[in-house]
This record gives structure tokens, C-alpha cells and sequence, in this order.
């Protein structure tokens, strides 16, 4: 039997007589939603307005579990590439190793420190089965000292083992749980899911033929207490920061299919 | 004939005879085949066994040539100093010892000396009564000096020739002039008399490292459920932790050894990614593996070892508590992983200076400290980009060729599908410098399909040199 109770303080905005503000109630929904009393999670900026504006903190939650797939089985890279964006960022702002988890990862770390990841922080767990993939991560989620823990899985998160992974995230570090087969996702309980697929780069102005930076069509699938989203980004491969592809920039909230004159 | 069991040695036959002529005198005689790697093995796991009673035991592997017994004739050594009091004294121990190897099918004689070389001499030519012979200090001497030539482990001609020089006691080698022997023996006669006498040192080579920390507990009777076996081994880190204290050492590897009632050892160990002491730490791992151990009939014996140990300061005084906190809590993790899937599965990445892509990185330890220069980014900065993911093993592509020899393919069949070559970089030559080995040459392609997606596609062959071309897959872009 799980008791659960939302908290309600008397200093709250609704009755100190100002108006709420948006973060409040989202704080308040936070809480209800979970109805464990969790507190609003710590959250770090992409540092893309788009982005961080459609997610539910204007941010990516930290100590949360997360959720980066493969939009195909040939879109690996597409979705290492996007992983590696996200867990970057994190660990600028946290201290500590990254725990790398998979049953062979094939992680090269002459291309990470390219990125700004220093392979120095990374730990790599190679684990030949999926139980003894997740338990490494779990294990890794409940470590406080961890920047980021990292999971190759092979099988699809279902809703009692992302419920327990989240868990273990929250007292601890983030996860990300990476999934390169593009196999379906089934009902789990990540805060966040992407979806990435490769997308063809703009040439580089003086070379037509030459490969640009690249590119991915990256979906949020799922996002708890927030709404789906779709966006064509670009990873500046000088700097390693991502933003929306430029073709697209000034208009980001382009429903799917819409059609535009210019 | 090598080696006789005691009715045969009755009977007056003797090592060294042939089958046919002994079979001629005692037509029922029973022979067994000799198996000197098998005899060889059995010595090797009772010197396993036997460090129940001391950490150091060695292997007496000269006795068959010197004592020109053929293969009958085998030895360990302890080291028992500071061990007989568990056992109730120093006799207690031998007889305890004989008793058990007794239990194991075998017959021994056992004496303690002063010196590995009066043991060695006592324990094969005393006839005590139990097999046991306990040397005093104030007697020794006068034991060894009633003891023949044969018991200082010399080669047998020198001994026959002692022999018939009269000298048949090695009192009679002791007392007589040593020069004139020395010439006529070599140096061999007087460092073995200066062996049994304790007048040089003669070390022991262990079959295994003694540890520097060790702590063991008896069970009389045997234990053989997994909770008393945590119990014991929660007692023992306590006890070696204290051990560990006096020292100011933290231990790194840790070795529980179970010896067991049928005289089979069964080990476990654990390492850690720090040094650590404090007792709850070590046995947190100990417990997770001691299901491990198959306790058989029960166990008798436990010793806890630190195999590995270094300084570790009482006190760490952290810059920042939190930090330090963290820390600990990482190191944990990773002792945890270890122990479960191995230390070869949980590791760091550290850079290797090669221009071949699948060797510029290599393993290292967890959370190793990173030397100053290392740990310094343009380490790992190479020229040319390099993807964030390297396979293993190349996968061959089937690679339709553009009409330029430089280019790269216009399409390419890796796992069951085509990809059109829409963009690519310029080819990176490997292995084309002639001071690098002769690794056979290859280029790099960096490539983009329709779709956009990126991949590394290795040549092996030169086309202008008139190779043979093979292409294969061995990266992914992002």
C-alpha cells in the first residue's frame, strides 16, 4: 500500500493574494502527478529557447530517468549523437564520473573529447545480459557522486522496471537509457523519451560535395507532465552545442505537415 | 621401481630394482603405474592445503635427486613460526598435521627445526615413534650430529664417498678439517653443513605470496551454512581491519580461503577500487560472493587475507566533506560492479599515442588517478575526426566503386541494405609513413547517405599500388 499526499504550503502564491505563477502551478502539478510529495526536479537548459520553452521545467529534469532510442536500426549513430549532446551538457553541470553500461560499448574516446565529454570521467561496464545491464544501472542511478549514468538496453523498459529505475535516478544521478535497435517502446514511467533519426547536413558553403554538421530530426515522444514535440536540430561540430537546424529557426512550432509559402 | 610403500620396503625391496627382478622374488607383488605430474600435482594442492597451519609453505623438489629416491620421496616446508600456539604447541601441531594428511591417504613424517635443512634431515632420518620429531634447542645439535652424511640433501656420490672415508655421521663431517673436504667435495658439502647448522640462511620460496595481513579462525568441527560462513567472514574483516589499523595500510584485494574437511581449499576474492579498512566495506563484498564457496562436508578452517594492501591515513581530511562523501559512494559502485561481473567488465578509457583508429584508446583501471598530462584534453586531439562509435570488429560492405580511384563508393551494401553515397570527406591516409610498421595501408572514408546518416568506411588497399581493395564498415557517425 503506497500512501501518497500532496503538500500544500500555507505561503503559497494562490493564497498570499498575488497572482500564481506558471512555475508554481507546475510545481504544484508536479507534485500530484508523482503523489509522492517529490519536490520540482532540478533542471538544466539545453540552452535551446524552442526547446527548453516546450519542456515542462524549461529544461532537461536531472536526476530523472530519460530515454534516447533509435528512430531504425541504422539510426545508431543519429541517436549516440544526440546521447552524447544531452550527457555532455550534464556533466558541465554535475561533478563526478559517467557510467557507461552495455554489453560490448563501443564508445571511442578519441571522437569524445572532441565533444567536450573527457573520456577521463568515463566508466565503462560491460555486461553480457540484459539483467546484468540493468542492475549495473540501477546501481548507477542510486549512486549520488555519478554525473550520469548511461544504459545500452536491448530490451524495451516496461512500466514496474522504469518505475524502479526512476526511483533509484531520483536519490541519486541521471539516466539516460539508450536504445539502438529502433526497437517499439512499450508504457514506462522515463520523464522524458526522444526518438532520433539522421537528417541530410547543408554543405559546407565552399565544398558542395563536403559533409556539413550533422543533423537529426529529433522527436519527444514522451514527456511526463509536458506535451510531444518534433524539431529538425543541428550540432555544431566546432563547439558541440545544438540547436534548431537553421532552415527551420524562425519558425519552430510548425505543426506537423503545415505547409508554408515564402 | 620409484617409490615403495612401507610392507614392500619390509620385504627388503628397493627403489630402483626393475619390476621383473622384484616380481621374480614376490610374484604377488601389487605395481601401480608412476605418474610424476600427478604426484606433482597432489604435492602442489597439499602445499595449497596446508597453509591452514602457516602462510609460507614451499615445495621440497629436490629430494627425489638428492636423496636418489626417485620419485618416492616428496617435502614441504613451513614456515611455522608464531603458528604452533594455535594448535597447543609445537608438538600438538606436527601431530595434528600427521593425523590429517593421515585422514588424506597419505603417510608423512614431520620435525621441526631450527633450520629448513635440520627439518628436513629429521624428518627422514629420526624413527620416532608417532613420525613426529620436535627438536629443542638446547638438544638439536646433538640430534643432527647422530644423523648419517645422507641427511645433508648431497648429491649420492659425495655421501657413498663420505662413506667410505669414514665419515658416516655428520658429527664425524662436522668435527673433521673442512678445507681438504671442501677441495675434494666442493662447496656444496660446506654450504649444506652450514645449512643444517644454521650458520647461513637458507630461504623458502612459497608456493604463494604470503600475505602481509592474515587472519584465520577454526572451526573444530566444521561449518558448513552460509550464515555462519558470513559470520565468520564478518568476524575476520573485523579482526584484519584491526590488523590493518596498527599499520595505517588500507587493503585493495582481499582473499577469503575456505579450507574444508575433505582437505579441498575453495577460494574467493574481491578487490577494491580504493584501499579500504573499514571492516563493514570489506565484508559488504565478501557477502555478495560467499555463496561462492561450496562448504562440502563443512569447513574448518577460514582465513581472510589482504593480498594487496597499501598506505591508507587514518583520517582523510576532505576539502569538501560532500566531495569526499561522493567519492566514497563511487568507489563503492564500482566495487560492487566489480564483484559482480568481474574486474576485466568495469573499466576507464585512457589514450594510446598509435595512428591506427582501434588502438589509440586502452583500458585502464577505474577512477586511477590521471597523471597530470593525461588528464590533459589535447591528449586524446587528433587531426582528423574521429566517430563516437568504433566497431569492434570491421563488418565487411560490398562497395559499388566510383569511377575515381580516390573516391569514395558511389553506393554500399552493409547489413542487408544499400546506402547511396550523397556526401564525403576527403579519404585520410593510415599507415602510409614509412617509419610506422608494416601495417598494410589503409584510407578513411567519412560518408552521407540520403537520409544523412554518417558513417566511417575503411579501405584496405591501394588502388595505385594495385592492391586488391576490401572495404569494410568501422565507425558510426553521429
Amino acid at each position: 500500500m503506497n500512501y501518497s499526499m500532496v503538500h500544500v504550503l500555507p505561503s503559497s502564491p494562490a493564497h498570499s493574494g498575488a497572482a500564481p505563477r506558471l512555475s508554481d502551478l507546475r510545481q504544484a502539478i508536479g507534485r500530484m502527478e508523482r503523489g509522492r510529495g517529490v519536490a520540482v526536479p532540478m533542471v538544466l537548459p539545453l540552452g535551446i529557447e524552442a526547446l527548453d520553452g516546450h519542456l515542462p521545467f524549461r529544461g532537461l529534469a536531472l536526476r530523472r530517468l530519460h530515454e534516447v532510442a533509435a528512430a531504425g536500426e541504422r539510426e545508431a549513430g543519429a541517436a549516440v549523437g544526440f546521447l552524447l549532446a544531452l550527457v555532455t551538457r550534464v556533466m558541465k553541470a554535475e561533478a563526478g564520473p559517467v557510467l557507461w553500461c552495455g554489453r560490448n560499448p563501443e564508445i571511442y574516446a578519441p571522437a569524445l573529447s572532441a565533444l567536450g565529454f573527457d573520456p577521463a570521467r568515463l566508466i565503462v561496464v560491460r555486461a553480457r545480459t540484459e539483467v546484468d545491464r540493468l542492475w549495473a544501472f540501477e546501481e548507477g542511478l542510486r549512486t549520488k557522486g555519478l554525473a550520469a549514468a548511461v544504459a545500452e538496453l536491448e530490451k524495451p523498459l516496461d512500466l514496474a522496471g522504469s518505475r524502479r529505475l526512476q526511483l533509484a535516478a531520483e536519490k541519486g544521478t541521471t539516466g539516460f537509457a539508450l536504445r539502438l535497435d529502433g526497437g517499439d517502446a512499450a508504457a514506462s514511467a522515463v520523464e522524458t523519451r526522444w526518438r532520433i533519426s539522421s537528417a541530410p547536413s547543408m554543405a559546407p558553403e565552399d565544398d558542395v560535395e563536403g559533409i556539413g554538421d550533422p543533423r537529426w530530426q529529433v522527436a519527444l515522444e514522451r514527456c511526463r507532465g509536458g506535451r510531444p514535440g518534433h524539431w529538425l536540430m543541428e550540432k555544431n561540430d566546432a563547439t558541440g552545442d545544438l540547436s534548431l537546424a537553421p532552415s527551420l529557426r524562425d519558425r519552430p512550432d510548425l505543426p506537423a505537415g503545415a505547409r508554408v509559402a515564402g | 621401481m620409484v617409490a615403495l610403500d612401507r610392507n614392500a620396503t619390509l620385504l627388503g625391496l628397493t627403489p630402483g630394482e626393475p619390476v621383473a627382478d622384484a616380481r621374480a622374488r614376490m610374484p604377488d607383488l601389487h605395481v601401480v603405474a608412476s605418474d610424476s605430474v600427478g604426484d606433482s600435482r597432489a604435492l602442489e594442492a597439499m602445499a595449497d592445503w596446508a597453509q591452514r597451519y602457516a602462510p609460507i609453505v614451499a615445495l621440497d623438489r629436490q629430494s627425489a635427486t638428492v636423496s636418489g629416491n626417485l620419485g618416492g620421496d616428496a617435502g614441504l616446508w613451513f614456515d611455522a613460526t608464531g603458528c604452533a600456539h594455535l594448535f597447543g604447541g609445537e608438538e600438538a601441531m606436527c601431530l595434528d598435521l600427521r593425523h590429517r594428511i593421515e585422514k588424506l591417504g597419505f603417510t608423512a613424517r614431520v620435525a621441526i627445526a631450527s633450520t629448513p635443512a635440520a627439518s628436513w634431515a629429521l624428518a627422514r632420518y629420526t624413527d620416532a615413534p608417532e613420525g613426529v620429531t620436535v627438536a629443542e634447542a638446547e638438544t638439536e645439535r646433538a640430534m643432527l650430529d647422530g644423523l648419517p652424511v645422507a641427511a645433508l640433501r648431497l648429491p649420492a656420490v659425495v655421501t657413498s664417498s663420505l662413506i667410505r672415508l669414514g665419515l658416516k655421521r655428520i658429527g664425524d663431517l662436522a668435527a673433521a678439517p673442512r678445507a681438504p673436504l671442501v677441495a675434494r667435495f666442493g662447496e656444496v658439502l660446506a654450504r649444506r653443513l652450514d645449512q643444517i647448522l644454521g650458520l647461513v640462511e637458507e630461504p623458502l620460496s612459497p608456493v604463494r605470496t604470503p600475505p602481509a595481513f592474515r587472519t584465520k579462525l577454526i572451526f573444530p568441527d566444521g561449518i558448513g551454512n552460509p550464515d555462519d560462513l558470513a559470520l565468520a567472514a564478518h568476524r575476520l574483516c573485523e579482526r584484519l581491519s584491526g590488523q590493518l589499523d596498527q599499520e595505517q595500510k588500507g587493503v585493495r584485494k582481499l582473499e577469503l580461503a575456505a579450507y574444508r574437511l575433505d582437505g579441498e581449499v575453495r577460494r574467493i576474492e574481491v578487490g577494491f577500487a580504493r584501499a579500504v579498512r573499514d571492516p563493514e566495506k570489506m565484508f559488504r563484498l565478501i557477502r555478495d560472493r560467499i555463496g561462492q564457496i561450496d562448504p562440502g562436508l563443512g569447513v574448518e578452517v577460514a582465513i581472510l587475507s589482504a593480498v594487496v594492501a597499501e598506505p591508507l591515513v587514518a583520517v582523510q581530511v576532505p576539502l569538501v566533506a560532500e566531495t569526499r562523501e561522493a567519492g566514497d559512494e563511487v568507489a563503492g559502485l564500482v566495487d560492487r560492479l566489480v564483484g559482480r561481473l568481474g574486474e576485466t567488465n568495469v573499466h576507464g578509457i585512457a589514450p594510446v599515442d598509435s595512428h591506427l583508429p582501434e588502438r589509440a584508446q586502452r583500458r585502464r583501471a577505474p577512477l586511477a588517478p590521471t597523471r597530470k598530462d593525461t588528464a590533459r584534453k589535447d591528449v586524446w586531439r587528433t587531426q582528423r575526426r574521429r566517430p563516437p562509435r568504433l566497431l569492434d570488429r570491421p563488418e565487411p560492405v560490398q562497395a559499388t566503386l566510383a569511377l575515381m580511384p580516390d573516391h569514395p563508393p558511389k553506393r554500399f551494401e552493409w547489413r542487408g541494405r544499400t546506402h547511396r553515397v550523397v556526401r564525403a570527406d576527403p579519404a585520410e591516409r593510415i599507415g602510409d609513413e614509412w617509419w610506422h610498421d608494416k601495417a598494410p595501408p589503409r584510407d578513411y572514408f567519412r560518408v552521407e547517405d540520403e537520409d544523412g546518416r554518417r558513417f566511417w568506411l575503411r579501405r584496405d588497399g591501394r588502388p595505385e599500388d594495385g592492391d586488391k581493395q576490401t572495404w569494410s564498415m568501422h565507425g558510426l557517425f553521429a
